[in-house]
């Protein structure tokens, strides 16, 4: 007979498929990734007990509701490509980043493959692992990496600045001394090595000085933070300088908007501006007498200070960005230790802030230094 | 004796160091020290296209970091005069410098007669004067 089973084979091939669908729910609901099925018109349509987890929801919120309200928003585009690649037939595999009902990013390796019945596509189905973990010790991972890697720099920068900076004033020494070791040197070249060497000795004391005070600055970072009133501490860093500005007849406007507080390390930014000031004075032009603007302006929730002087400004294309380098000079006229920029630099990383320069030769520079209210 | 030595330094202690040591060890007739590096290589070019090889020096005290204008780049910018400058006019390196990494650079570079540390000996001045 055609078409026709025992009824013994019957029973038991019923209880199979009962079985397996069954345990196709059981493992539907209790499996510990996210499993869920999505139709056609992008909405859910079943979701298990992880999914309903991981998103902070129960199911009634999300099956037929569309699944890319849960996506963040940021990964929108990404999320509805993939999505359209399982619903043209195509299995895929891809990171996509979830938010659960109280806000928080959920990173996941999801799965989709096309649903399919008979010959007709009804949707997707897919299987979502929660990988916030490894994603973050990846993030940690990468940071340390770059962390790791701008510290090696700065010990190759180190190497550098003894195997040249440290020698020079060293190699000056031995030679003033050999020089002054000669009986046919005259009486004129004699005076003359003996204030260059005894300015070369001066020199190799202040480099060893910075090089201490940067070293310092490489274990803090973790300074104890207050509250800093900017007008007042930039006020302290003029009266510093009271001298300087008085010598160089410079005059100095201070422009702020209003009274400023930063929640900061002052010690650093003290030093950022007084640096900056200092520079201003350093490099004015011989033809007119320096005028020096200081503006503290907030924006947002970070403040601007900006140094502007009439000084003898610099071509940046020729600079580059050396100019923040160690014990990098570009004007030979004066008496820099070329240390001031680097250490700007530093403490404005440090601070999570970042530093903008802009100049023109023989009219003046200004130096821009953004830092975050609160760092 | 030499007739004409230059010393490219940015540094005014350093020409002054070279130039009293050279005068001590009489050294040669005419140094000149330049502490701005592209006035030097000027010279040295004009001298080289004019075909004029008594103004050329017959020594260069090269210093390797300077602002603006390096050694390196002193020194790539007389490659298209080098068959001027050969035989004529040797290129010593002179830097306080204890970088391994310039000195083998220095071995590399045919314009180049030797790589020096500073300070200038004088013992150094009389081997030079003995292989001219």
């Amino acid at each position: 007979m055609f078409g026709t089973t025992s009824p013994s084979k019957q029973t038991s091939s019923d209880l199979a498929s009962l079985r397996l669908e069954r345990l196709n729910r059981l493992l539907f609901n209790h499996y510990p990734d996210a499993v869920y099925t999505i139709g056609m018109d992008n909405c859910f349509h079943t979701v298990n007990h992880a999914a309903c987890q991981v998103l902070q929801r129960e199911p009634n919120e999300l099956i037929g509701q569309p699944f890319y309200l849960s996506i963040h928003p940021e990964h929108w585009e990404e999320a509805a490509h993939y999505f359209r690649a399982a619903k043209d037939g195509h299995a895929q595999r891809y990171q996509a980043v979830v938010r659960s009902s109280s806000g928080e990013s959920v990173f996941l390796d999801v799965t989709n493959f096309p649903l399919k019945v008979g010959q007709e596509m009804v949707g997707v189905f897919g299987i979502a692992k929660d990988i916030t973990v490894q994603k973050r010790h990846e993030q940690e991972l990468l940071r340390t990496t770059q962390e790791l890697q701008r510290q090696n720099n700065e010990l190759e920068l180190f190497r550098k600045m003894i195997a040249h900076d440290f020698r020079s004033p060293i190699a000056r020494l031995l030679g003033l001394g050999k020089l002054l070791q000669k009986d046919n040197v005259p009486p004129a070249s004699r005076q003359t090595a003996i204030t260059a060497l005894l300015q070369s000795a001066q020199q190799l004391d202040a480099m060893v000085q910075d090089l201490n005070q940067v070293l310092t600055l490489h274990h803090q970072g973790d300074e104890p933070r207050e509250w800093c009133n900017l007008s007042f501490i930039t006020q302290q860093c003029l009266d510093n300088l009271k001298e300087e500005i008085q010598s160089a007849k410079a005059t100095i406007t201070l422009h702020s908007s209003s009274e400023l507080e930063l929640f900061t390390v002052k010690a650093f930014l003290a030093s950022i501006i007084q640096n900056l000031l200092s520079n201003a004075l350093k490099y004015r032009s011989k033809d007119r007498l320096p005028q020096i603007s200081i503006s503290l302006t907030q924006q947002g929730q970070e403040v601007l200070i900006a140094v502007t002087d009439n000084g003898t400004g610099m071509d940046l294309d020729q600079v580059g960005p050396s100019l923040f380098r160690m014990y990098k000079r570009f004007h030979r006229d004066v008496d820099g230790k070329g240390l001031g920029l680097y250490l700007v630099k530093e403490q404005v990383r440090l601070l999570q802030g970042r530093v903008e320069v802009s100049s023109a030769p023989d009219l003046g520079t200004t130096f821009t230094v953004t830092l975050p209210m609160q760092s | 004796m030499f007739k004409k030595v230059y010393i490219v330094d940015d540094d005014e202690v350093s020409i002054f160091l070279a130039e009293a040591i050279m005068e001590a060890e009489c050294f040669a007739a005419e140094c000149k020290g330049y502490l701005d590096a592209q006035k030097a290589l000027n010279d040295l070019l004009e001298s080289a296209h004019n075909g004029n090889p008594d103004a050329l020096p017959e020594i260069i005290f090269l210093d390797l970091n300077m602002p603006f204008l390096s050694g390196w780049d002193f020194l790539e910018a007389l490659v298209p005069v080098e068959r001027d400058l050969k035989d004529r006019c040797r290129i010593y390196i002179l830097t306080s410098s204890v970088d391994e990494q310039e000195r083998r650079r220095a071995a590399n570079t045919a314009l180049v007669a030797g790589f020096l540390q500073k300070p200038l000996e004088d013992e150094l001045l009389l081997q030079l004067k003995q292989c001219s």
